[in-house]
């Protein structure tokens, strides 16, 4: 009888024993994967989130600066328009040549229509017009750049200052003078000797600016 | 008795026996949906995070290329748009403050003084050397021509003027000539005038009536308006 009680104590002994580490370890299973692969998970899924987040915001920027960009480009696209806009009065030059073209004819034309002659000592010389080419293209400080032109004329006072006038308010061409240098006649003739140099303002290439 | 004791003692061995198994395949199997309900959470998590991966990779993508795309335009339509405004500034300085010659030789032709005749046999407008520095050497000097054809002009007038009288109400008369020949230019300092009596030339010999005398007049430097003729 005692041995049996014994033996009973024994059996639920081991028993609470057995139920006590099936308890343990199947608790510490679930707990272990818990603590073992779902935190650090979760906590790489949080990072990863905030890392997201934050590259969300940085493409909130990089739009806000792609919207900069197109505006600084549709800036660029009004100001080419306003320059080929203010430019419509410059004329179109020959940079090898060191010529502008129909600006000297426009002025060959108007000498004509002033009655501009030839000096004496070039109206023997071959070719020789009222205007010529001078030789000379300048650069301005922002890439402007000036054809030079020479005028000499044999001509009355008020003709050569009517000619300088119309040339000067010309609507087609942006033509600035240099010198003059008007020298009377010694015999006291009406006819004046005028020399003259002017620039020619030229057309930019408005493509190539700032590229 | 014994035997049947015995035979008690037996089912209740049995009957703990179950219990004790009951309860541990109890436990295990509360244990296997436990771990079950976390691997799904871990799943989950892993499923997720894959996702904000991929979802983080495609940003950044996307990101570098735009970076990439906007670090070449961005400095290139700066470029772009300040260089049209600094041509456009030009053009409108060009076109606004280029020198006229029309209004001086309308002035020279307009103004003469009101006891006087006077003859110019020499009438000259250069770029003022000394206002706008001499062209130099160098790069400077390719935009030294253009700063002085934009800049001040000087003009020299030589001639004869008859004078009738008076040296000083003559003399007065030229210096009110060439302070009116201030149209469109503006002049800068007095103009300056020279009178060469010794060079005089007395037609009828009579010095007090009528003589001949060779002048010169420098107007000052002249500075331009924002005026169209």
């Amino acid at each position: 009888m005692a041995k049996g009680a014994g033996s009973s104590g024994g059996d639920w002994t081991a028993g609470i024993v057995a139920i006590v580490a099936a308890l343990l370890l199947g608790g510490a299973l679930p707990i272990g994967l818990y603590f073992g692969l779902y935190m650090p998970k979760e906590k790489e899924r949080l990072d990863a989130v905030k890392k997201l987040d934050q590259l969300n915001i940085d493409m909130e920027m990089m739009l806000a600066r792609g919207e900069r960009v197109r505006g600084l480009e549709e800036d660029g696209s009004q100001m080419e328009e306003r320059v080929k806009e203010i430019e419509t009065p410059f004329a179109l030059g020959d940079a090898e040549k060191l010529d502008v073209p129909d600006v000297r004819a426009t002025l060959l034309r108007l000498a004509e229509k002033h009655q501009l002659a030839l000096r004496p000592e070039r109206q023997q010389q071959l070719g020789a017009e009222v205007v010529f080419t001078g030789g000379d293209r300048i650069t301005f400080e922002k890439g402007l750049h000036a054809t030079k032109l020479q005028i000499e004329a044999k001509a009355r006072f008020h003709d050569f200052g009517r000619f300088v006038t119309e040339m000067e308010t010309l609507e087609q061409f942006v033509i600035i003078p240099e010198s003059l240098v008007c020298t009377g006649d010694a015999n006291g003739g009406n006819d004046h000797v005028f020399i003259m140099v002017v620039y020619v303002v030229e057309r930019r290439d408005v493509d190539a600016i700032g590229r | 008795m014994f035997e049947l004791n015995l035979i008690k003692d037996k089912a209740k061995a049995r009957q703990r026996r179950r219990v004790i198994f009951l309860s541990i395949v109890s436990i295990l199997f509360l244990a296997g949906l436990l771990s079950i309900f976390v691997g799904s959470l871990f799943w989950r998590e892993t499923t997720e995070l894959k996702k904000t991966n991929e979802q983080i990779a495609g940003v950044d993508n996307s990101l570098k290329t735009m970076k990439a795309d906007l670090d070449v335009r961005e400095p290139a339509a700066r470029k772009r748009r300040n260089a049209l405004i600094e041509a456009w500034r030009e053009d409108v300085a060009v076109r606004q403050d280029r020198p006229y010659f029309s209004p001086i030789i309308r002035d020279i032709v307009s103004y003469h003084p009101a006891s006087a005749r006077f003859w110019y046999n020499q009438i000259s407008i250069s770029t003022n050397v000394e206002g706008g520095g001499p062209r130099g050497t160098g790069t400077d000097s390719e935009l030294a021509a253009a700063k002085s054809l934009m800049g001040t002009r000087g003009l020299e007038a030589s001639g004869y003027i008859q004078i009738e009288g008076s040296d000083i109400l003559t003399e007065s008369e030229l210096r009110t000539v060439a302070k009116q020949m201030d149209g469109m230019l503006k002049l800068v300092g007095e103009p300056k005038y020279t009178l060469d009596v010794s060079s005089e030339i007395i037609p009828g010999g009579d010095s007090e009536a009528s003589r001949y005398v060779p002048f010169t007049m420098r107007a000052a430097q002249t500075q331009f308006t924002r005026e169209a003729p």
